[in-house]
This record gives structure tokens, sequence and C-alpha cells, in this order.
């Protein structure tokens, strides 16, 4: 049991997020909520008018913050300006003096209300009459007339928010945001692609709240509907546009939900929608002026309520369209990062790029990038750094038409990278890249890039509408997929119900639709099992047979073996490439056989028998001579760059 | 002893039989390999072995008793997951797993102790690792490579020194160095006596192993070392320089043709089977017959295609 405890307070300490949230959260919660928590308005904006205006504009109580003072206005304009929100009390002198008080700003009407009944001797002693105050828009000052405008905006924004949040976190947890980088789409295609079906939901959805709303609660509806739908329309493209926003940032689904709650609680909090805006402390309300909340409840109860002009709500309208595209620039310079293909020329630019300065990364002989067939697509040279961190330097890789090249290393020795950047998902920092434009490139990302709550059908459906097919065309080839994959029988079936094994069948289906030129693989055999990789590896060689070229990466050299050539990647850069039969030959040295392990030499296990490397192919007492495969190979040249990095570091240590 | 003796195990979920009568025993010294395609029963059978199950018939014995929280103490188990806590660091891990197994913590002085051993038992293969992973000990495991984590796994697998150490797929994701290194570990375990057996579908991981067990829907299809159960199976070779013709042709007639660089092989079929096929589709192609690889073996028994 302590063990349990004590591991789980070590996670604790460094989890600094829930620390956080245990610790700092109460107290900024209460400081906030103690500033922003006041229904006592002590400043209500008042304007008087009439012949006595100046007058009585002095007399006032001092909580009647007098705003403007206009003598030649009457009763008309004082409505005016309360309906336009410009003020919540008018005094209007004359012959008889009357006080209106806005009902739609129900504490500042409570306030004013208890302002004018709290003052008899001051009446007096101005000399005129008592003045009772009438109350416009809400006359029985009923909180639901009020909130309920409020209401449908919080509503959506839960709704809303929430929804689209979850949405790009989860195109990346599922590998299918590394398919929509190489697809041919653009970041502003997909920010509007992922906004617009929650858009209209959410349009019936605050219609339906409204419309409930006026019925359940009585709320009254003066104003204009085509004001409030323009207000809704701004209001709904920077909620779910800030979801969007909230999902490019974050890196799960977890992260996204915390995410959005933090944006939603100042919302609920701060937007006037429970305390009144006048009634917070200065900083507490200007964080409230940042939420799209504030100006759409400015909005709705300006229009429902008072029934507010287009013009008056100008302010609001042009607040939240200005929100609005911050979200949207904000979204598309995430997406632009996420999905920013670019770098290296597709094929139809220049045939022959001169090689840049500084491509010449260390370990490539020169000449190389002069080797370099017609058709062939690759990576010369290529160099990728993320944030300033190089993930692969100098890396060489091509592919001709109808060729299987197969790219190997283990977890985190950059395939990923060489993919990305061949298939142009990422820019790289040098090199040169060739390859097909977007609409020729077939590629299957780690994830695997299925949608695990779509069907095969309409897995397929979307990556043939991506690549602009359509019709017949598009139906019989992915009948004759779903033929050759075995997944004819599983149309109907989602993605996420599939076996691994049909799941990666479906996603080098999706990446071979539309028949590319160049199909790159990331590791698409991770995890299946032997039946379901022979079946794979069936579909790739057809592939190759039809004439496309075909990158595959594996962390298996066994599976390697069967391309026509292979690179193998470590730590970013090569470490050997070629033809199986040119690593073979090219190996420094010789393996020997042994049954224990000898006196000299870098040995390793083979099951219960022993390999030994001797660098110069000399003898080894104990150690018989062996035939050497490419995992002997391999591990050769791993251990000779290693020995070459120790020599290179002791050199400059020196 | 026999550190596991499985005997005529079967256990059903509702109607599906998931283990079928299978029996398997593993020796202390000796690694043993459970092959088998997904589906085939091999979580099913494993987590029988650690006792989180219970066979529905047949018995299962581990260190000669039934499963028992008792027999949890003297084993190792590394997941396909790792099982290790990535906001942990390497020190912190293998703490609380020595704690969890009731040894003493290693700590500090374990680390400097293994470093001060490294150079003298090199030759074991086990030294490195510790050696290793004390240059990380303060690092949080969800910082380490892949590969580097996956020892750490190990180590917290083997500091109680188990008798039996039971490993899911313990290579996946390593590059060929790396994964001698884990191999060397896991062989230094089995020197020591300890009985090891490792589920794995990668041809790479059977070759280290002593002894193998095919599981094919839930029962044992073959057992024994690699070449035995590849025995006199052979794979019909298709030479020819219109190789994608000829693949179109043999796919085509529905055989199992499969691409090694420019050549073709066609595991288990005949070879006038594959001729027919290459002469409908108008191809002309040397044939050989040559012997099959494991892995051709292994997917034909998997697939039960096998004569």
């Amino acid at each position: 049991m302590l063990a349990l405890a004590i591991k789980e307070f070590r996670q604790l300490r460094r989890d600094h997020r829930t620390l956080a949230m245990l610790v700092l959260m109460p107290l900024v919660l209460l400081t906030v909520l103690g500033y922003a928590a006041s229904f006592d308005v002590t400043s209500v904006r008042t304007v008087v008018v009439g012949p006595r205006a100046g007058a009585a504009a002095a007399r006032l109580p001092e909580v009647l913050e007098v705003v403007a003072v206009r003598p030649a206005g009457g009763r008309a304009e004082a409505v005016r300006e309360l309906r336009d929100g410009r003020a919540a009390v008018a005094l209007v002198t004359g012959d008889q003096v009357a006080a209106l008080v806005d009902g739609a700003d129900l504490f500042a009407a409570r306030a004013a209300v208890q302002a004018f009944s709290g003052r008899p001797e001051g009446a007096t002693e101005a000399g005129g009459p008592r003045v009772v105050p009438e109350v416009l828009f809400n006359p029985d000052l009923r909180t639901p007339v009020i909130m309920v405008p409020g209401l449908t905006g919080i509503i959506l924004v839960f709704v809303g928010t929430m929804a689209t949040a979850l949405g790009v976190v989860r195109e990346r947890q599922g590998g299918t945001l590394e398919q929509l980088a190489v697809m041919p789409f653009r970041p502003r295609d997909v920010f509007l692609g992922k906004v617009l079906p929650y858009f209209c939901v959410a349009a019936v959805d605050l219609a339906v709240v409204v419309v409930a709303g006026l019925l359940l609660f009585d709320v009254p509806f003066r104003g204009n509907v085509l004001v409030l739908a323009l207000g809704a329309l701004l209001f709904l493209f920077v909620t779910l546009g800030l979801g969007v926003l909230i999902s490019t940032v974050s890196e799960n689904q977890g992260q996204a939900i915390q995410l959005a709650i933090m944006t939603l609680l100042p919302q609920v909090l701060l937007s006037g929608l429970i305390f009144p805006l006048q009634a917070m402390a200065a900083g507490v309300r200007w964080i409230g002026y940042l939420l799209p909340l504030t100006y759409f409840i400015q909005i709705s109860r300006g229009v429902m309520v008072r029934g507010a002009s287009l013009s008056a709500l100008a302010v609001p309208l042009l607040a939240l369209a200005g929100l609005g595209l911050a979200v949207f620039t904000l979204s598309v310079i995430r997406f632009r990062r996420d999905l920013a293909p670019a770098g290296g020329e597709p094929e139809g630019g220049e045939p022959e790029p001169a090689p840049e300065p500084g491509a010449g990364a260390p370990g490539v002989e020169p000449g190389r990038a002069q080797r370099r067939p017609g058709r062939s697509f690759g990576v010369w040279d290529l160099v990728v750094a993320y944030r300033g961190r190089t993930a692969v330097a100098g890396v060489t890789l091509q592919a001709a038409p109808g060729e299987v090249v197969g790219l190997v290393g283990g977890d985190g020795a950059g395939k990923t990278t060489v993919l990305r950047a061949l298939a142009g998902a990422v820019r790289p920092a040098a090199g040169t890249v060739r390859r097909p434009p977007a609409r020729r490139i077939g590629y299957v990302s780690a994830g695997p890039g299925v949608y695990r709550d779509l069907t095969v059908d309409e897995n397929l459906a979307f990556a043939g509408a991506a690549y602009g097919l359509r019709g017949s065309a598009l139906g019989e080839r992915a009948r004759r997929l779903l033929d050759r994959t075995g997944l004819a029988d599983a149309r109907g079936r989602l993605g996420g119900q599939l076996s691994g094994g049909m799941r990666q069948k479906l996603a080098l289906a999706m990446a071979m639709l539309h028949e590319p030129e160049l199909l790159v693989l990331d590791e698409p055999t991770t995890g299946l099992d032997p039946v379901s990789r022979a079946e794979l590896w069936r579909l790739v060689a057809h592939a190759a047979a039809a004439g496309a070229a075909v990158v595959v990466a594996t962390t298996y050299l066994d599976e390697a073996e069967r391309t026509g050539s292979l690179l193998v990647l470590d730590q970013g850069r090569q470490l050997v490439a070629g033809t199986p039969e040119a690593v073979l030959a090219g190996m420094p040295g010789a393996v020997l056989d042994a049954p224990a392990r000898p006196s000299r030499g870098t040995a390793w296990r083979r099951g219960a028998r022993w390999r030994v490397w001797s660098p110069d192919g000399s003898a080894i007492a104990g150690a018989s001579p062996a035939a050497h495969d490419l995992e002997d190979a391999v591990i050769v040249a791993a251990l000779a760059a290693r020995e070459r990095a120790a020599r290179e570091g002791k050199g400059a240590a020196a | 002893m026999t550190l596991v003796r499985v005997t005529e195990a079967t256990h059903r979920f509702g109607s599906f039989t998931a283990v079928d009568k299978v029996s398997l025993a593993v020796e202390p010294g000796e690694v043993v390999g459970l092959l088998g395609a997904n589906g085939a029963g091999k979580t099913t059978l494993i987590r029988c072995i650690l006792g989180l199950l219970r066979p529905t018939s047949g018995t299962v014995r581990l260190f000669g008793r039934a499963p028992s929280r008792g027999t949890r103490t003297r084993l190792g188990y590394v997941p396909q997951g790792l099982g290790l806590y990535e906001d942990l660091t390497v020190a912190e891990n293998l703490a609380f797993s020595a704690r969890a197994f009731g040894v003493e913590p290693a700590g500090r002085a374990e680390g400097e102790r293994a470093s001060g051993r490294a150079e003298g038992e090199r030759a074991s293969g086990g030294a490195d690792l510790d050696r290793d992973l004390a240059a990380v000990a303060g690092e949080l495991v969800g910082d380490l490579p892949l590969g580097l984590r996956r020892r750490v796994a190990f180590s917290a697998a083997l500091g109680h020194h188990p008798d039996l150490l039971v490993l899911d797929e313990p290579t996946s994701g390593v590059d060929p160095l790396g994964r001698a290194q884990l191999w060397d570990t896991v062989r230094a375990a089995a020197e020591a006596g300890a009985g090891v057996l490792v589920t794995t579908h990668r041809m790479s991981e059977a070759e280290q192993c002593d002894r193998l067990v095919v599981l094919a829907g839930g029962r044992v299809v073959a057992e024994g070392t690699m070449a035995a159960i590849i025995g006199d199976a052979s794979t019909v070779r298709v030479s020819t320089p219109r190789w994608e013709d000829a693949f179109m042709a043999l796919e085509g007639a529905g055989l199992p043709v499969a691409l090694v660089g420019r050549t073709l092989r066609v595991p288990g079929a005949d070879r006038e089977r594959v001729a027919g096929a290459l002469g409908t589709g108008g191809v002309e192609a040397e044939l050989a017959l040559v012997p099959a690889t494991f892995e051709e073996t292994f997917v034909a028994l998997a697939a039960g295609t096998a004569a």
C-alpha cells in the first residue's frame, strides 16, 4: 500500500497542471470571484432630459451617474436612449418629472428604484413631487426576462466549444491529421470544413433554445430577428472557432477538455450573465470585455428585451467580428504549422534542382546528389529540424516507379520525419525533395489514418473526395480495392470495429484509391500478425507492380530484406543504404560465430550462440567464420558508427 | 523443477473457445517462444499462466503450485505497453516495482554498485544494462527513447530476480543493435537459471528462442526448434525480368505470392500450379523449388493452409 502511495505522491509532485489546479485554482477563483461576484451596482448611467435637466442632474443621488444632460430632449429621446443601451436610467424633467428605468439591466434598475424610493426627504427638500420610477421593457423586473437571452449564449458556448475542441485532437490522436497534411487541402479549407457542420447544428440549436425560451418563460422579443441572427452568426463563428483553436494547440483529448473548461468558466462568471459588469472591479471587468459571450449577451438582451436597433449594437457586433477574425487567423496559422506542407518541388517543376549551399550534410560524400535517374522520387541530402533540434541530417533516399524501398530504424530514428518530408508534410531545413504533386501521392501515417467513427465505405468515400474522385470511377476503384483487401464483407463496419490488420488494409486502400505515383507508408505492419502482414505486403507489391514508387518504413530488418533497396536510419543519420546484397557486401570486417562469448571483439547473442565482430576480418580464438545476414550487417554498422562517434568525441575533447 | 506446466488447458469466453486443450512447459534456463496470429489465443494463455484467468478446464501449475499471489513474487512480467510510469524517473520506477515485490529498493547505492561492476562483468551482458540505466537514473521515463524505456521495463521485471520471466513482444519498435542488447539481458537471465516465455509474431524474435510453440485457433499446431518446424516445407521461387506481370498473373490466380527484391515467392504452392498461372498470363519465368523460410511456414500454419 505504502509503495503505491509513494508512487502516487511522486507523480502528483511532477504533474504541475493537476497540482496547480489543486492549489492555485481555488486562490484564483476566490480572488476573481471576490471582485466579480457582486450584484450591487454602485454607479448607474443616467441621462437627464427636458427643460430643467441641468438643475435636476445636480440634485440626483450619488448612485445615479449622469452621463448626458439634454435640455432639448423629451420623453421620446429618453426612451430611445434606454432602448439603445446608452443609459439605464433616464430622468425626464418638465411639467411632470418622470424617471424611466431600463428593466433589462436588472441590477442597475433595482439600484435606481431603490435610490428613488429611498430619498423622500431629498425630494421634499427640492420642493418637487416625489418621483415614482417607471420601469420599461421588463416592468416586473423578472429575472427570466434577462437570463434567457444570455442563457442561449452560454448553452451554445458549452455545446459548441466542447464539440469542436475535440475535433482536431481526435485527428491528431488517430493519425489522420498526418493524412490531411498530405492531402491537397489548404489550411483554411480544413478550418472551415471543421467548423461548418457544427455551425449548422449550432444554428438550429440556437433557434430552438430562443423559441423555447420565449414560449416557456414568457420572454419578450421586441427587436429585429435579423439583427439577432447576425449577432448569433458572428458569435457562433467565434465560439466554434475557439474550439478549433483549442484543438490545434492540444496534444490529447484530456488537454483539450481542460482548455475548453478554462475558456468556459470565465465566460459563465465574467460575461455579465450572472454578475453585472458594472459591479465588477475594473481589472476583472476588462477580462469580461475579451469574452465573446459578453458581447452576445449585450446583443441578445438588446434585441429581445429592449428592441435595440442595428446601429445601437454596432459596438458588440464589431467586437465579435474582430474576435472572429483573430480566432480564424490564429487557427489558420496553427494549421499551417501542422498541415503546412511545402519544401521541395513537385514533379513538373525543375527536374534538376541546384544543390543548395549547406545541403552537403556531414557523412554524405559529394557527388551523390548527381546520381539521380529521370523519374525517381526521393530526398537528397535531407536535413529537417524541429524547433532548432535536428531530427534528420544528410539522408538520401530515392524510389523509382515500380520499386519498393524500405526505410528501417528503431523508434525515434527519424523514419517518420523522412517520410513526412518526402510526402510534403514538413519543410526541410536543407536538401532536395522530389515528389509528385499532392494529388499523386498516397500516404499512410503510423496512426493508421482511418476514421474510427466512419464506416469502411465512408472512409473510402472521404479519401476519394479529397483526391477529387467521384461517381463511377470512384465506385469501380473502391470495389476492386475492397475485393483485393478482403474488406468487401466489412463495408458497413466502423473503422473502430475493425481488427488491426483490417484497419491497416483499409488505410492502405484509402491511400491507393487515387492510384498515386508515390506511395509512402509509415510502419504499416507494426502490431500486425504474420498473416495480415503477408496480405499487406501483397498489396504493396501490387501497387509497385502497377508502377508506383513505394517507400515503406519498418522497425524490422527481416521485412526490409524483401524490398528492392533499403536505408537504415540511426539517430537521424543514415547507417547503411543500398540493395540488401550491397549492404551485406559492404559490411566492414567479418562476423564470426561462437558457442560462448569469445575473449575479444564486440559480441552479441544469436539464440544460445554468440556472434562476434572482427573489424579487420582476422580470426578470433574460439570463433568460426559464419555467413552474416542483414541483421548482423546493421548491428556492425551501428557499432562502427558508435566507435567512430566516440573517437571523434575524444578527438574533440583533446 | 518445471517452472510452468500447462496441461490440457481450455479457456472459453461464452461460446468462444480462446484456448483449446493446450499443453506447454517451461524449464529453468530455457527460452520458449509462443507464436501465433492475433486471436490465436496467446494473450489468454499468458493470462492463465500469470494467474489472471482461471482455465475453464485443465490445469496450470506455476512453480509446482496453482497460480496465486504467492507465485507472483517469483514472476517477472513485461507487458507490451511496458507498464512504466512515464512521469516518474527511472530510479523511481525501479524503486516502485522493487517495493511492490517486497525487495529492498535499489536506490543510489545499487546504481553505483552497478556501474562499478560494469567493466568486469560486461561478458554477461546484463551489466551493460545496469550501467546505461544508472546514467539516466534521474531522467523521466517518458523522456527516454523507446529502446532504453524497454530496458527499464526489463530491469523492473528482473529487479526481484524472478524464476520466470514473461515477455510480451519484448523488442517491438527497437533498432537491431538495441534489440541485440535486450536479448543479451534475456539470455543472461536464462543462463542464470530463469525460465523465459516470450510471445511474439516477429520472426527475428523467434530466432532467439530455444524452442517454439505455435498457436492457431487456440490450439498448438507446431512445436519444437525452428528448423524442426520448418521441416521440409518448400516454396516456389519465380525469377523473371517481368516480375510485375508475373506478380499480377499469380495474384490473379489466387496464389499467395510475395515480392522479395525482384523475385517472387509462392509458399506452399506446387510448381505446376505456378507454371500454369504464369502460362495463362503469358509470362516466361524460371521456377525453382527452394526451402521455405520460417515466416512462410508460420503463415501457412497460422492460416491453416499447411498440408
